[in-house]
């Protein structure tokens, strides 16, 4: 049982004293699956999991009120897609890996409210991480082969006309409020300071228009490109619907289709744009 | 419905309408779009009176032009949910009393807003113990209420709203009356969340309690922009126009001053000031409190902060 | 008349900029509309220039730098180069047509190809516009 051994796990990090705190999933008195933060053992009962634990975690790893005074060593419960994203944060010297544990989940997929399946899970292998990579497995099973990401909605918006395209996207931007939900919970936007809200010298405007937005969004997707490991929550938090995996998922396609590089596979690699190739393709150059 | 179009004809509506999945206020072409069967918008009425973004003046070749705008027509607004509708007269404290914003008035003058009745409130909607109700008619001009057999039980509740139905329907008889009460009372009994504001809350404010509660908030702006009474501004300069546009006391930079100096750097601070502002500070000065217990908060929060809860277990 | 279009261009300041220069010199016709921003290397430009160009109502926007190879800092053309391509691939993906930002690699000799390069550009920004509606990109 998941939870059972969950609990134990964490119970016995927290034992010696080294683990001060452990960022995992607990449920709040209305029955929503919350983040939750286990400081003691007392606190580790109420652990769960189950196909409801939508949050990346590793966000708070970088939360400097979250972390303030931790200086041991935080656990933190990642599923597949939450460990690619640690994956880029330790490659980019966000978190030090030997400073957390890693207490890797096999997930079976995540349910919405309403028990649908959602779309990032379609193309997830699910099964277990590779050993060398966490601290703990919980829940060990060999992966399944499931289908490859199409792109095809992309393709689709591809495959309009630049006006069309545009009109698509208008009338998203028109919507958005500028409450920065998709950049907050993003693990990969953790700038103390993000360019958006730089006033010397000022990209866009913080009053919420469709042009403004636009240049919100653009941004945000431009600084993650290559970064962006589709962990969906973005998309899922948005209150006014925006789909903003088309956008990330559209940079990773052109990052992959031109540079080979997909997120999140290692500790190691660097991000696309801090390195070259001198056959990177240039046909779009005169 | 057929009824409504005429009786519109010469106003903006703004209604309830579906788009994606999602119900919205939007400013519609024709009552055609309502949508009827809704639990509540994810916006709120106050981007009506409050909008996101307002242009407040603008620099020209001639000086400065105000933009204060002629009343630009009239307009009805259409099935605000009663926490909605109470929320308007919450704004109306801050934003006519004191200090009267323009911008707010021209809009409110030439605004009706008609009510609908909350037979089916959901489980986040806490109205009820802030004094509100789901049949709750305050801050209406015209309250909507769906009774059944094809029938709507309209009150008219301010002058603005006398002559809007005249000619229409008839007096409610006491078979109608009665099936409302009857709503009334079973959807009240629907709502079982309750906040328990302690009495003690301003001697708790320096309690450890915060630091915890807060941890998982990730400081966005989401319960900020969708409540219905929060208010809170920037005021930014695009090239040449001065425009005021939505803010959130819970981001990082709110509270910075130009010095560079903080007094709310910390993540729990935040929280706890929009804590208190809603439900401790605003009540000490206008005797009520700032929250209609809509639920939208708790409904969208990316990380399913519970300000009930918390508010609730607070020591 | 054709109304004049706005264009940036980002020239860096070894190659391209004393390509555009040579050309001048040279006294080599070219379209008016292109209006130059001398930086040291094109892997100095922020690709967020590009983007804030077309927020502000560029017609259309040109990055030229030297050949790959021939770098005046050794490699800042190699980033450019990176960078400049996914912020064209994004532009486009948001309805921003695949003519209005163009990239050249143009070396401190080729006054020519200079001339020749920005009579492409002013072409295709001119055909985007008329056939969209007239208005840029907001």
């Amino acid at each position: 049982m998941i939870s059972a051994e969950l609990k134990k796990t964490a119970k016995d990090l927290l034992k010696d004293g080294k683990v001060r705190l452990i960022i995992a999933y607990g449920e709040n008195a209305a029955g929503d699956i919350v983040p939750f933060f286990v400081t003691g053992e007392a606190l580790a009962d109420k652990m769960v999991w189950n196909d409801r634990c939508y949050y990346n975690l590793t966000k708070y790893l970088t939360d400097k009120d979250v972390m303030a005074g931790q200086d041991g060593v935080t656990g933190i419960v990642v599923k597949l897609c939450d460990l690619k994203a640690l994956k880029v944060l330790i490659s980019e010297r966000q978190v030090k890996r030997d400073r957390i544990k890693i207490i890797a989940i096999v997930c079976e997929g995540l349910k919405d409210e309403s028990g649908r399946s959602l779309k990032k899970c379609e193309t997830c292998p699910q099964g277990s991480p590779d050993r060398e990579s966490c601290d703990v497995i919980i829940g060990e099973k060999s992966g399944r082969s499931a289908a490859e990401d199409s792109y095809g909605d992309i393709a689709e918006i591809d495959n309009l006309t630049a006006t069309e395209r545009k009109v698509f996207w208008d009338k998203y931007f028109e919507k958005c409020l500028r409450c920065y939900a998709c950049r907050n919970i993003c693990p990969l936007c953790y700038c103390r300071e993000c360019v958006i809200e730089q006033h010397n010298p000022e990209w866009v405007s913080p009053a919420p228009s469709q042009t403004a937005n636009a240049g919100f969004h653009a941004i945000r997707a431009y600084h993650l490109a290559g970064r962006c490991v589709d962990c969906g929550e973005c998309e899922r938090v948005c209150p006014v619907g925006i789909p903003l995996r088309k956008i990330n998922r559209k940079m990773a396609k052109v990052v992959w289709d031109n540079f080979n590089f997909k997120p999140g596979e290692d500790t190691e690699s660097k991000t696309p744009i801090a390195w070259y190739k001198e056959n990177d393709p240039q046909d779009f150059i005169k | 419905m057929k009824l409504l179009t005429p009786l519109f004809r010469d106003r903006e509506i703004i209604g309830p309408v579906q788009e994606e999945g999602r119900v919205y206020f939007r400013s519609l072409e024709s009552v055609a779009d309502l949508a009827w069967e809704f639990g509540n918008t994810v916006n709120n009425i106050k981007d009506f009176f409050f909008p996101p973004r307002q242009v407040l003046y603008e620099l020209t070749g001639g000086g400065v032009k105000d933009a204060i705008p002629a009343p630009a027509g009239r307009r009805v607004i259409l099935f605000a949910r009663p926490c909605d509708a109470r929320a308007i007269e919450i704004l109306d404290q801050l934003f006519l009393n004191d200090f009267r914003d323009e911008h707010y008035a021209a809009q409110r003058e030439n605004t009706l807003i008609i009510g609908l009745s909350c037979p089916e409130p959901d489980k986040k909607c806490f109205c009820v113990s802030l004094s509100g109700g789901p049949f709750s008619v305050k801050g209406m001009d015209a309250s909507v209420c769906d009774i059944g057999n094809d029938e709507f039980m309209v009150g008219i509740e301010t002058g603005k709203a006398e002559n809007i139905f005249t000619g229409q329907g008839r007096e409610a008889g006491s078979d109608a009356l009665n099936r409302a009460a009857e709503m009334k009372k079973k959807s009240e009994e629907k709502i079982k969340r309750a906040i328990n504001i302690p009495a003690d809350m301003l001697q708790k404010f320096d309690s450890d309690y915060w630091k915890a509660a807060s941890a998982a908030c990730l400081t966005c702006g989401v319960c900020t922009y969708l409540c219905p009474t929060c208010h809170c501004f920037d005021i930014v300069d695009e090239r040449f126009k001065r425009v005021r546009c939505w803010d959130t006391c819970s981001s990082a930079m709110f509270t910075r001053l130009a010095s560079g100096e903080d007094h709310r750097r910390e993540k729990f601070k935040r929280y706890r000031q929009r804590v208190y502002h809603k439900f401790n500070f605003y009540s000490e000065k206008y005797h009520e409190t700032a929250c209609v217990g809509c639920g939208r908060c708790a409904r969208y929060c990316p990380v399913k902060m519970d300000i009930v809860e918390i508010v609730n277990n607070l020591k | 008349m054709d109304k004049k279009l706005k264009i940036v261009g980002f020239l860096c300041n070894w190659c391209s900029y004393a390509g555009a220069d040579l050309a001048g010199i040279s006294r080599l016709q070219y379209p008016v509309d292109i209006r130059v921003i001398r930086v040291p290397c094109s892997g100095r430009i922020n690709p967020l220039l590009v983007l804030k160009c077309f927020l502000e109502g560029a017609d259309g926007v040109l990055v030229s730098g030297c050949h790959p190879g021939d770098c005046h800092y050794q490699e800042g053309n190699y980033y450019a180069r990176r960078r400049m391509l996914l912020m064209k691939n994004m532009l486009e993906y948001f309805g921003i047509d695949s003519r209005r930002f163009h990239m050249a690699w143009v070396s401190a000799a080729e006054g020519a190809k200079w001339a020749d390069v920005v009579g492409r550009v002013v072409d295709d920004v001119r055909a985007v516009c008329q056939t969209s509606e007239g208005t840029t990109p907001k």
